[in-house]
């Protein structure tokens, strides 16, 4: 009997052979690990940079990328405080989802033409806005269940950045849409084979760029911990292992949404072919184009200051819906008269 | 508002990335230490021979950090320092009649416990030692001000 | 200021909470700011001060005059030699005597360089209270640094100079002085234009703080604003030009002036003021009288009462010195700027509408200092 279960489990690994090399290595758990390891150091060292200063040096000889680890170490040895007034299944629940909602949407880009994990029936971009909307809301629940006035009101802040930062992008979004014809990432990305789509949608990159900013919980919006006024917002009461897990949470947040900026924007796995392969050739394209994109998300982080919340919702609704209507309508007059610039008959 | 909304967003943006190309301001200490200035108020050293035991010192520290007390194998009295209270301010290294007291530039005097603050009059006479308290220090930095970079540091080794 | 007692803070009607902004907090300081909201406005601001009170009054009547100078500079972390001045010139008026000449240029030099280095400080704060990511605090903690180290070239400390004494100064310039401020002046001054660039012209950093807690200038008169908050509203007043002292009478100088009253008015008004202190500091170095930089001056001051006044970085600072005749004051009285601002940061909601958001932002645009106010 055992050998029956393990044949058949060994046929199903040859068979599926890719796919679970997908899964489990690029682009799943350990290319999101190693990945956010990289973001993290990356981002000390070059914010240190930014502020002339260095970031970790002693640690790892050099480099500082040690320093993580120790870090990670020094967390998880802590103890786990719980406040008495919270829901406790809640409070351990929630810092355990958060990581695995962005991870899901990482699995959705295709990293080249033939390497993509989950084809989603040619709707790939729908399914990533509709799990990428459930973020901001469990984020707003960490605040809720910590029962503190400054998580409260980091809380009720994620609500308000939530509506002013979401659905102008998404209207921006149904630009490129509309310029390729259908939700499937491959199709999007085909559709850049001659151009960018950054060039004829450069508002609805503007806006992107502002929502994207906002659901990932950056400066200038980063609402839901608003360091200055609320001591941690949202994650203040949370210590030792939980809060790791929700540092990791952001960073694999930042990661599904840097993906989705390259696909739609920056032609996703489209250049020039250098490595003979089409698969590899693909990736390392995506690749480059994710470390300038985070280049870039990173010094704006540095450059501007936090708005306030009602002056981030009052951008919003009057500056940057109307603009994104106005990319929409640019959209629809390029793909009516100029078809075969997109790929399409 | 003199300049347009797009300087303004796009301006702030250039003159951060300008700062990668500088030379960050950080020290690796204890790998490598400032050298301070011939005026730096740190720890106390006394010369033994001159020292009077006028008291002056005692009389003029404001916060009353300086004991004269009795040492072996001398007739006089010579201060005690409690570094613990010392504020380092230096009237009485300038009111000592005869210059026996003088302040140096060494400031690591930390410690576990306020008994070994006190010094007697025996440490004070000895000359403070930096290789003893930071055994990897192994290079100095001396400071130049310089129109371009604030202040310039230049690296040496120390020599042994 | 009321005393909210611990049995106070409890259920408020209409959804309204009480926030602690305490002295565990990233922006508040050494003190407690009591923050009654519903989340987004602000109804009734309350500051506790007396979390760093060390009695310093008391203190200095039983330190003679030449040791009080030591726990009078203390008081205030960042501009110590300003509370050095003011106690030295009630003592010298006392006594009736003045210092020569060439120790009252000295003695601009230093308070001017302790300006700057205040100021600063203060700009790194209130950049970092609007939600800038450390990066502008860092970068004027780092330029200050010249100035430092010229200040321990002279007195041999960083922070805590204990350098102006009754008479004069303790110690005349070192050698190569002239020449290495001036090149701290020059690299300074393109640095604030590099500040003006990338900070007082950002649009981020204009939307939050124009606008922002406007004080007219009648209101800012009857609260009794102090400093830069009160040039900020419109109010030509200067201490140094309404009464001079130590070589501010011969110098050439403007006074920063502005008329908005909101925050983005007061960090205007400082960066303003470290342009006309570096022209100071040119100034006197290029000017400086020679001859002797102390005179003997008696233990004992003979009795009388005196107030003296003198232009801090946070405002006007006044000593109020009551002496007995022995060699030690009776009764010393020190008057604060920043338990005046405070009371600006009381007042406001009266007036007009601020968000909770705004709190940080108008807390460290009046830049006070616990310290300060609780002495």
């Amino acid at each position: 009997m055992y050998e029956d279960i393990i044949n058949q489990l060994w046929s199903f690994i040859q068979d599926n052979l890719k796919f679970i090399f997908m899964i489990t290595i690029f682009p799943g758990l350990a290319f999101i690990f190693i990945f956010v390891i990289f973001a993290v150091w990356f981002k000390r060292k070059y914010l240190a940079r930014l502020m002339l200063r260095m970031g970790p040096v002693h640690a790892g000889k050099v480099l500082g990328w040690l320093q993580l680890i120790a870090d990670a170490i020094k967390l998880i040895a802590k103890e786990f405080i719980i406040p008495r007034t919270t829901l406790k299944f809640l409070f351990f629940l929630l810092p355990i989802l958060l990581p695995v909602i962005p991870a899901c949407l990482v699995l959705l880009i295709p990293y080249a033409e033939d390497y993509i994990v989950f084809e989603a029936a040619g709707n790939g971009l729908l399914l990533f806005l509709a799990i990428a909307t459930i973020y901001p809301v469990l984020s707003m629940l960490t605040g809720w269940v910590a029962n503190n006035k400054f998580t409260i009101i980091g809380a009720l802040r994620t609500i308000y950045m939530d509506v002013a930062a979401e659905i102008p992008m998404v209207i921006a979004v149904l630009g490129v849409v509309i310029l390729t014809g259908s939700f499937d990432f491959v199709k999007i990305v085909e559709a850049q084979s001659k151009i960018w789509f950054i060039g004829p949608q450069i508002l609805g990159f503007i806006v992107f760029i502002i929502g994207c900013l906002g659901m990932t919980e950056r400066v200038p919006m980063d609402f839901p911990v608003a360091e200055p006024e609320l001591i941690l917002g949202v994650k203040t009461e949370y210590t030792g292992p939980l809060y790791l897990l929700m540092m990791e949470a952001d960073f694999v947040n930042w990661l599904a949404w840097l993906l989705l900026l390259v696909t739609l924007y920056l032609g996703g796995y489209n250049g020039p072919d250098i490595f003979m392969n089409k698969t590899i050739s693909g990736i390392f394209w995506v690749l480059v184009k994710l470390l300038v994109v985070m280049i870039l998300l990173m010094t704006i982080e540095v450059t501007y200051a936090r708005l306030r919340v009602d002056q981030a919702v009052r951008l919003g609704w009057r500056i940057l819906i109307p603009l994104s209507l106005l990319n929409l309508v640019i959209s629809i007059l390029l793909r009516y008269y100029m078809p075969w610039m997109w790929g399409v008959g | 508002m003199s300049k347009s909304l797009v300087t303004r967003v796009i301006n702030p943006l250039f003159q951060v990335l300008k700062h990668t190309i500088r030379t960050p301001m950080t020290h690796k200490y204890p790998f490598e230490r400032q050298r301070a200035y011939p005026r730096t108020r740190g720890r106390h050293v006394l010369d033994l021979d001159k020292c009077t035991g006028c008291g002056v010192c005692a009389w003029i520290c404001p916060n009353k950090a300086i004991t004269m007390v009795e040492v072996e194998g001398r007739e006089l009295t010579h201060p005690q320092i409690d570094y613990g209270r010392c504020c380092f301010c230096g009237f009485c290294v300038e009111y000592c009649p005869r210059g026996a007291l003088k302040e140096t530039e060494f400031v690591e005097i930390a410690s576990y416990d306020r008994k070994s603050l006190i010094y007697s009059p025996l440490d004070l006479a000895k000359e403070p030692d930096i290789h003893q308290i930071l055994p990897e220090l192994k290079y100095e930095l001396e400071p130049a001000i310089d129109s371009k970079l604030g202040i310039k540091y230049v690296r040496r080794r120390f020599k042994k | 200021m009321s005393v909210i007692r611990v049995e106070e803070i409890e259920e408020l009607e209409g959804g309204l909470m009480r926030v602690r902004i305490g002295p565990q907090h990233p922006i508040s300081g050494q003190g407690t700011i009591i923050v009654t909201t519903d989340g987004e406005i602000v109804y009734e601001i309350d500051v506790d001060i007396g979390y760093s009170h060390r009695g310093i009054e008391k203190i200095l009547e039983n330190r003679t005059y030449l040791q009080g100078i030591v726990p009078m500079e203390r008081m205030v972390m960042l501009d110590t030699s300003h509370v050095d001045m003011a106690y030295v010139r009630a003592i010298e008026e006392l006594l009736g005597i003045e210092a020569p000449p060439r120790a009252q240029y000295i003695r601009t030099i230093i308070l001017e360089m302790n300006r700057i280095i205040s100021h600063t400080y203060a700009l790194g704060l209130l950049a970092e209270s609007t939600g800038w990511f450390p990066a502008f605090f860092l970068w004027t903690t780092g330029d200050r640094e010249p100035f430092l180290e010229l200040m321990e070239m002279l007195t041999g400390a960083r922070w805590s100079y204990s350098f102006i004494i009754p008479g004069g100064v303790r110690a005349d310039l070192p050698s190569g002085f002239k020449e290495k401020a001036l090149k701290a002046i020059e690299y300074f001054r393109e640095r604030l234009d590099v500040y003006m660039d990338a900070w007082m012209e950002n649009a981020l950093f204009e939307v939050r703080t124009r606008g922002v807690g406007v004080i007219p200038s009648s209101k800012a008169i009857e609260w009794g604003a102090a400093g830069p908050n009160l040039r900020a509203s419109g109010v030509r007043y200067d201490t140094r030009k309404n009464e001079p002292y130590a070589a501010y009478g011969e110098l050439d100088f403007k006074i920063a002036v502005e008329t908005a009253g909101d925050a983005y008015a007061r960090g205007a008004v400082r960066i303003q003021e470290m342009y006309i202190s570096l022209d100071i500091i040119q100034q006197a170095l290029e000017n400086m009288p020679s001859g002797p930089i102390k005179v003997n001056v008696p233990q004992r001051v003979p009795p009388g009462e005196v107030y003296s006044r003198v232009e801090s970085a946070r405002g006007e600072l006044g000593v109020y010195l009551v002496s007995d005749g022995t060699d030690k004051p009776y009764r010393v009285k020190i008057s604060a700027p920043s338990f005046r601002n405070f009371f600006l940061l009381e007042m406001l909601p009266t007036i007009q509408e601020i968000k909770f958001a705004d709190v940080p932002v108008l807390y460290m645009s009046f830049d006070p200092w616990f310290l300060d106010a609780d002495r």
